[in-house]
């Protein structure tokens, strides 16, 4: 094993695959950081370049791109409100206020700390228990998901905002929202009204773009003054207090993203929002979430980021890719004339140990670029709102486009706009929403499944998994409306009072 | 504040938070009689009920429903709690007007690209919208309005790939 592990290391020092992970980390930040381009589209993007180069250069490089992608989309989720991925959208939940305040740079740099802590746990995990727990991802059938998918939908409760029931309508607006398309099932059309341009339902990022940038624009030219005043030169910083009362909560949150990251299909999204609404449930101070509170961007980011070397897990211990980008590293594995699984583990042994150290140093890579980016990035906040809104704007529109090239995208971005806009106005909660939107088609989607794969409702207490979900499904259900129910009476309390006084 | 002013703003909050309510419910109403059948075609045997496509949008619409008539009762019968939006700011004095020029150059955005081409579209509307909000400056308006998206356009096409549609200047390119 250790002669293996030696030629590992004589197989990664090369200048190439340092070359390699640098630019590749580079290219993600800043792709992930423009709204509508995303990690998996700076994935795809750089593919091509790996036909050349040989197997452990071409696959770091494209691990690099997945991993800066993944941090980049905090970026702008903090400085202008435009998540550049759906999982930073729980980052914009407490990083934009912070960002209205003039804390920005604490804001970036705690999202940073959070990720690169994070991402290394994550790659630890990948390393060190890769078959234990690819063996328990494939426990997991339809009803163990649709119980998963459950769980994470009681996040909701916790990102309700100011009112419980606004939050729960958002959620299922979101759900709703999701079944627009062609039935799975069936292939018969839901909501389409005959618009080809439905029949692969809503896409993701106009919605997302649409929901959470565009109100912020449209808001601009209604008030009487800019929303947030621009704060020139902001040197907030993370103070090491703020890292180390934020650590539990970046582990507990790293830990959430490697579980929910190995299960093939679960995705960041709901590990980010999973983590902040266990960050939010433990704190001392939950009312501070969605505020400005630096633990909420710690928890998103983490939460977002421990997935990153999580989903690596299926796709090198069994050959299955969890998401879309793995499904990408799937393919240039196989352009490189390799096949993961457990034969690589066999066959390929010092290529996966040369892999896994230039996973580890991405990790390091990732907080030097992540430092730099945030240096040249966090400027954005300085532009003054005018200016800075039109070309936001401007983004949304190209992003949107850019997602399958039709202008179709551009107007569902539009369309999401005008409600993301009515939700702020009505005091809705718009996180609910992208929530329920994008666990919606995995929740049917199981839910289905596992009636077609027994008509008998009991296949849905088959196993302990499904007992487990079942029982912290109802305990989290519980305990988020609890908490809310007492904040409410809690504020109405303090109203009366000083009404009374 | 005075008192008075608090009570007519809970009163308000409150008369809100029924209109909003109450439009749910009505919306939840429409969407399980009338938009659900129009919208979903379902097979005409289906083996379960949760199989069927119609199941979840009818689930979910009923989520809605009740959803909103428990907060019709809790908008009714308890203490308005008022919304974190800073109202202080107000609005704009020419909102109105600004909202129908930024609706105009969405408009603008939606069905010009492939008439006038994605980048002469987002400089029109980049322009236009720096000046609303308040640039005079000929140079930020023009060299801002014309560099920046220029560089986007450039980036999005030559870097990222993206087949922008150019319009007029389609056989230039």
């Amino acid at each position: 094993m250790l002669e293996n592990i030696a030629t590992g290391f004589e197989m990664f020092f090369t200048l190439g695959n340092l070359l390699a992970i640098t630019a590749g980390v580079c290219l993600g930040v800043t792709v992930g950081a423009i709204p509508g381009l995303t990690a998996t589209m700076a994935v795809a993007l750089a593919l091509p370049f790996t036909f050349n180069l040989d197997p452990v250069t071409g696959i770091l490089l494209l691990v690099g791109v997945y991993k800066g992608g993944v941090f980049g989309g905090s970026i702008t989720a903090i400085l202008i409100r435009a998540p550049g991925t759906p999982a930073a959208a729980c980052t914009l939940l407490d990083g934009y206020p912070l960002a209205q305040k003039g804390q920005a740079g604490k804001a970036l740099n705690m999202a940073l700390y959070a990720s690169c802590i994070a991402d290394f746990l994550s790659n630890l995990s990948l390393i060190f228990f890769a078959s234990l727990i690819a063996g328990l991802a494939l426990a997991f059938g339809p009803p163990e998901y649709f119980w998963l998918i459950c769980f994470s939908l009681t996040v909701v409760i916790s990102i309700s905002g100011s009112s419980l029931t606004k939050g729960l309508i958002s959620g299922l607006l979101g759900l709703l929202t999701s079944t627009i398309g062609l039935d799975l099932v069936y292939g018969t059309q839901r909501f389409t009204f005959d618009n080809f341009n439905l029949m692969g339902g809503v896409s993701y990022i106009p919605l997302l773009i649409g929901l959470f940038a565009l109100p912020e624009v449209i808001d601009f030219y209604v008030r009487k003054v800019a929303p947030f005043t621009v704060k020139t030169a902001d040197k907030s910083r993370v103070s090491l207090a703020e890292l180390k009362s934020s650590l539990v909560t970046i582990v507990r949150g790293s830990f959430i993203g490697v579980i929910i990251g190995t299960i093939p299909g679960a995705g960041a999204t709901a590990a980010a929002f999973l983590s902040y609404g266990e960050a939010r449930r433990t704190s001392k101070s939950p009312e501070t979430f969605g505020k400005g509170n630096i633990e909420g961007v710690a928890a998103s980011e983490a939460g977002n980021n421990g997935v990153a070397g999580a989903t690596l897990i299926p796709l090198l211990a069994l050959g299955i890719p969890g998401d879309v980008v793995t499904a990408v590293i799937l393919g240039a594995f196989m352009l490189q004339g390799l096949t993961p699984g457990p034969l690589m583990f066999q066959d390929n042994i010092t290529i996966i140990y040369a892999i896994f150290i230039g996973i580890m140093l991405s990790s390091v890579v990732l907080l030097g670029s992540g430092k730099l980016a945030i240096r040249y990035f966090a400027r954005i906040a300085d532009i003054p709102r005018h200016i800075l809104l039109p070309i936001v704007l401007m983004f949304c529109v190209f992003g949107s486009y850019a997602v399958q090239s039709q202008m179709f995208d551009v107007g569902v971005m539009l369309a999401f706009g005008l409600l993301g806009y009515i939700m702020m106005k009505i005091d809705m909660a718009a996180a609910p929403f992208l929530m329920g939107f994008i666990l919606g088609p995995l929740f049917e989607d199981n839910l289905r499944r596992s009636f077609l794969i027994s008509e008998d409702i009991t296949i849905f207490f088959r196993s302990p998994i499904c007992w487990i979900f079942i029982v912290i499904t109802i305990l989290s259900a519980f305990v988020g409306v609890r908490r809310e129910l007492r904040a409410t009476r809690a504020k109405r309390d303090a109203l009366r009072s000083s009404g009374a006084a | 504040m005075s008192e008075t002013d608090i009570d007519t703003e809970n009163r308000k909050g409150r008369r809100r938070e029924i209109v909003f309510a109450v439009l749910t419910i009505l919306a939840s109403v429409l969407f399980a009689f009338f938009v659900i059948p129009a919208g979903v075609t379902s097979p005409a045997s289906v083996k379960h009920l949760p199989l069927s496509p119609t199941f979840l949008p009818y689930v979910l619409t009923i989520g809605v429903g009740l959803f909103a008539l428990i907060h019709l009762l809790e908008a009714i019968f308890a203490a308005h709690i008022p919304g974190e939006d800073d109202a202080s700011l107000g609005t704009h004095p020419h909102w109105k007007s600004r909202v129908l020029m930024l609706v105009g150059l969405l408009v603008l955005y939606l069905l010009m690209p492939e008439r006038l081409g994605m980048p002469l579209t987002a400089i029109v509307v980049t322009i236009a919208l720096m000046a609303i909000g308040g640039e005079r400056r000929p140079l930020i308006l023009l060299g801002v309005g014309i560099a920046v998206p220029l560089l986007v356009y450039l980036f999005f096409a030559h870097v990222a790939q993206v087949p922008l549609p150019m319009g007029l200047f389609e056989d230039w390119m």
